[in-house]
This record gives structure tokens, C-alpha cells and sequence, in this order.
């Protein structure tokens, strides 16, 4: 086996995609639980993360495309993959910095988009498909999983007015644990496939690997790890603004808008009209707020998370672009690219340990007055 | 450039449609539940319900394996 050392960097560079992938969509599944308390915040990563492990072996369907289309294919190449990784993950860093949940399929499509459109033209970019397969879903699944969300947590709490509220409270607390792991099986189906994709795309386009290849064992293992490693470690500071940012939740709340994310996410694979898991899961939250009489739901923080996904593409693309550009040079633009990318991690790392946000704090939301800060 | 509005309807149509199903039998399951010492009804009532319950979330499994 004869790797070149772009293809070893870009095989890295994807699995650190895939782990940032994992700790920013913790939240998905498990914001709600360990909110109301269903699961405490250790427990609640950890049955993610095995959750997210067996799915990423469960699924028979593999990503045959990196980019569902959205770029020509046939353009790109080891450097253009590698530059869009770079987007995506410098992107995904910085919403996380910022508690912000943002959509990781967007971050690697905008990536891509931006490597692509620098090295290859703007015609290797399809923005018919951009429209079709990004932008109106991005629209669309927020309304769709909230309006279904707030169905379900209305219906929660007619059906069971009579019943004793603690009694129902901890009835519902029981379901959350089960609604909370299927959002995470359907999750690890889903985002370790992408991983699992650009790899062994990559490895076909080395060479290592026949056309048509489906991903070696060992490609599957690592992806799942990775992005299972990722959800351990726990994106606290998305966790705490999906659970406790956009609305007081209740367990039938946290219950009904984790059963709405996975039949939503189910529907939507299995009809083949893909979504992004995270605005899927933001809508069944916000819905979920909105279905239950009396509860507030604080719009300014959904106003700021709408805004990190209005700027996930772009924002990824130009970085992307950047690094994919510098990537093309040759191996040391490669390793300028690597370095820049890794001593983004670590100032995001160290940033973040200005105010920790970690299993013992994730619910304490720090001032409720002040919600307009990035401080969450 | 195609915009697929009949899968967006259908995604919306089965989302909301197994939601309000799965939700609607685990709250009557859980209101049940709370009175199960009131009568033996109750108590079946809300093992039939999780029991269902149980099926659908079998489904979802399957459905996640299988897509």
C-alpha cells in the first residue's frame, strides 16, 4: 500500500472532521435529556457515544458521494477534499466556541464548495443542487420538526392533565432515555457515513482502494470511533444552549421533541429528502416550547442559531477556499494548511477554558438576562 | 434546478403522523399508568399502549438499519 502523504493528511484531517462532528451534535440527542434529567450528563455521553458506534456499523447504505452532487466530482481532488475539511472543522470549532449548534453537513459542503470553486471554477459548482439539497431543507426541516414537535407536546400534555404530575414526570423520564438513544443510533447512521465517504473516496482516488469500493473495515471502525470519541467528550457548551437556552423543558417535552426529531430524521432518509440532524433537533425543541401552554421561548437565541446557519456555508467556503488553495501548492502548503489548522484547535481549545462549560455546569445557564452574549 | 415539495410534503405528512402516534400511546400509557391501582383496566390499558410503544420504537430500528 503506497499512501502519499496528501492522502495520509487528508485521512487524518477527515477523522478529526468526524470527531468535531460528534462533540458539536451531542447536543442532537441528548440536550433535552440531560435537562430535565432523564439521564445524568456523563451517563447521557456515553450511552450517545456507544449509540453512535453501533450506528455507524448498523447502516448498509455508504456515502458513494462526498458531496451529494453539489460539486462536480470529477474536478476535485486530494487537495480540494482536504481544504474543505479544513473549512469545515474551523467552523465547526468556532460555533461550538460560541455555543452555537450548526448543521456539520452544511460546514463540509460549504468547505467543499470553496476549495472547489478556487481550484476548479465556479462551474464545478452546481448551485442548482446547492438550492435544492441545502438551502430549502435548511428552510424547511426547522418548520417541519417544530410544527410536528409542537403536535406531539401539546397532545404530551392533554392526554395526561388528569394523571399525577410527578408521577408523570418520571413516566416521561423513563421514555427519554429510549427517545434520546434512537436520535443518537439515527445520528451515528447518518454523520459516520460521511466520514466513512470521503475516505474511501479518497482512497479510490489514490488508487489503494477499486472503483466502487465499499469502505474497508478498517475505514468504518475508525470513522465510528472517532465521531463516538467526539459525542464522549461532550459538546457541553451546545448541550447547555439546546437544553436550557431556548426553553424551560419538561420531561413529556424533552420526550415528545425527541420523538419528533427521529421520525422526522427516519421520514426524511427514508424518503430521501435529506436533513440536517441539528436543525431538525433545534426545531423539535423550539416546537416543543411552543406546544406546552404557558412556556416561554426565548426567539433571540433562536434569531442567533439562525444566523450561524445562514453563515455555516459561506463562512466554511472562504475558509476552504483559502486553505484548499494553499493546499494545491504542493507539500508545503499542505503542511502551512495543517499547522494554521491545528493552532486554530488549540486557541479555540484555550479559548474555551476562559469559561468551562463541562458535565458539572451544563445546566446552570450563567444569565438568563443577558442572552444577547456569546458567553453560553 | 427541481425543488422536491411532494418529498418535503410526505416527510411532513409521516413525521407528523408517527409523532403524534408514538407520543399520543406512550401519554395514554403514562396517564394510565398514574391510576393503576383505580381498576384492572388501567393497568392493561397502559401495558397495551407501551406494548405498542415498544413495537413502533422496533420499527424505528429496523427502519434505521435498513435505509
Amino acid at each position: 500500500m503506497d499512501l502519499s502523504l496528501l492522502v495520509i493528511v487528508v485521512i487524518v484531517t477527515a477523522l478529526a472532521f468526524d470527531f468535531t462532528n460528534g462533540f458539536h451534535d451531542t447536543a442532537n440527542a441528548m440536550a433535552t435529556s440531560i435537562a430535565t434529567g432523564a439521564l445524568s450528563p456523563r451517563t447521557a455521553v456515553g450511552v450517545s457515544a456507544v449509540f453512535n458506534l453501533v450506528g455507524a456499523f448498523l447502516s448498509v447504505q455508504v456515502a458513494k458521494t462526498i458531496s451529494s452532487g453539489i460539486v462536480d466530482e470529477a474536478k476535485i481532488n486530494s487537495a480540494i477534499i482536504f481544504g474543505g475539511l479544513v473549512g469545515a472543522i474551523v467552523w465547526n470549532l468556532l460555533t461550538w466556541l460560541l455555543g452555537l449548534p450548526s448543521s456539520s453537513s452544511h460546514a463540509l459542503f460549504g468547505g467543499l464548495i470553496g476549495a472547489t470553486w478556487i481550484a476548479a471554477g465556479s462551474d464545478a459548482v452546481h448551485f442548482g443542487t446547492v438550492v435544492e439539497k441545502v438551502i430549502v431543507p435548511a428552510l424547511a426541516s426547522p418548520i417541519i420538526a417544530g410544527v410536528v414537535a409542537t403536535a406531539a407536546t401539546f397532545l404530551a400534555y392533554k392526554l395526561t392533565e388528569k394523571a399525577d404530575k410527578t408521577e408523570r414526570a418520571k413516566g416521561f423520564k423513563a421514555g427519554q432515555i429510549i427517545s434520546a438513544s434512537l436520535v443518537s443510533l439515527a445520528h451515528g447512521t447518518n454523520d459516520a457515513q460521511k466520514t466513512m465517504g470521503v475516505i474511501t473516496l479518497t482512497l479510490i482516488a489514490a488508487g489503494t482502494l477499486p472503483a466502487g469500493a465499499n469502505p474497508p473495515l478498517l475505514v468504518i471502525l475508525g470513522s465510528g470511533l472517532a465521531i463516538s470519541l467526539g459525542t464522549f467528550l461532550g459538546g457541553w457548551r451546545i448541550i447547555r444552549t439546546l437544553g436550557k437556552g431556548l426553553t424551560e423543558i419538561e420531561t413529556p417535552q424533552g420526550f415528545a421533541a425527541e420523538a419528533s426529531a427521529t421520525a422526522t430524521i427516519l421520514a426524511s432518509s427514508s424518503v430521501g429528502f435529506a436533513l440536517s440532524t441539528t436543525h431538525v433537533a433545534t426545531g423539535a425543541i423550539i416546537g416543543s416550547g411552543v406546544g406546552k401552554r404557558l412556556s416561554e421561548v426565548r426567539w433571540g437565541v433562536a434569531g442567533r442559531m439562525a444566523v450561524a446557519w445562514l453563515f455555516t456555508l459561506p463562512a466554511a467556503a472562504i475558509v476552504g477556499a483559502i486553505a484548499g488553495r494553499t493546499a494545491s501548492l504542493g507539500s508545503v502548503g499542505t503542511a502551512i494548511v495543517a499547522v494554521a489548522a491545528v493552532a486554530i484547535g488549540v486557541g479555540a481549545y484555550l479559548l474555551s477554558r476562559r469559561q468551562p462549560v463541562s458535565a458539572g455546569n451544563v445546566n446552570e445557564m450563567p444569565s438568563t438576562s443577558a442572552p444577547a452574549t456569546a458567553s453560553a | 434546478m427541481t425543488i422536491n415539495w411532494g418529498g418535503l410534503g410526505e416527510v411532513f405528512i409521516v413525521a407528523i403522523v408517527a409523532s403524534v402516534l408514538f407520543v399520543g400511546l406512550f401519554s395514554v400509557g403514562i396517564g394510565a399508568w398514574t391510576r393503576r391501582g383505580e381498576a384492572v383496566l388501567n393497568n392493561a390499558l397502559a401495558i397495551g399502549c407501551f406494548v405498542l410503544c415498544a413495537v413502533i420504537v422496533g420499527y424505528g430500528i429496523f427502519a434505521i438499519a435498513h435505509k
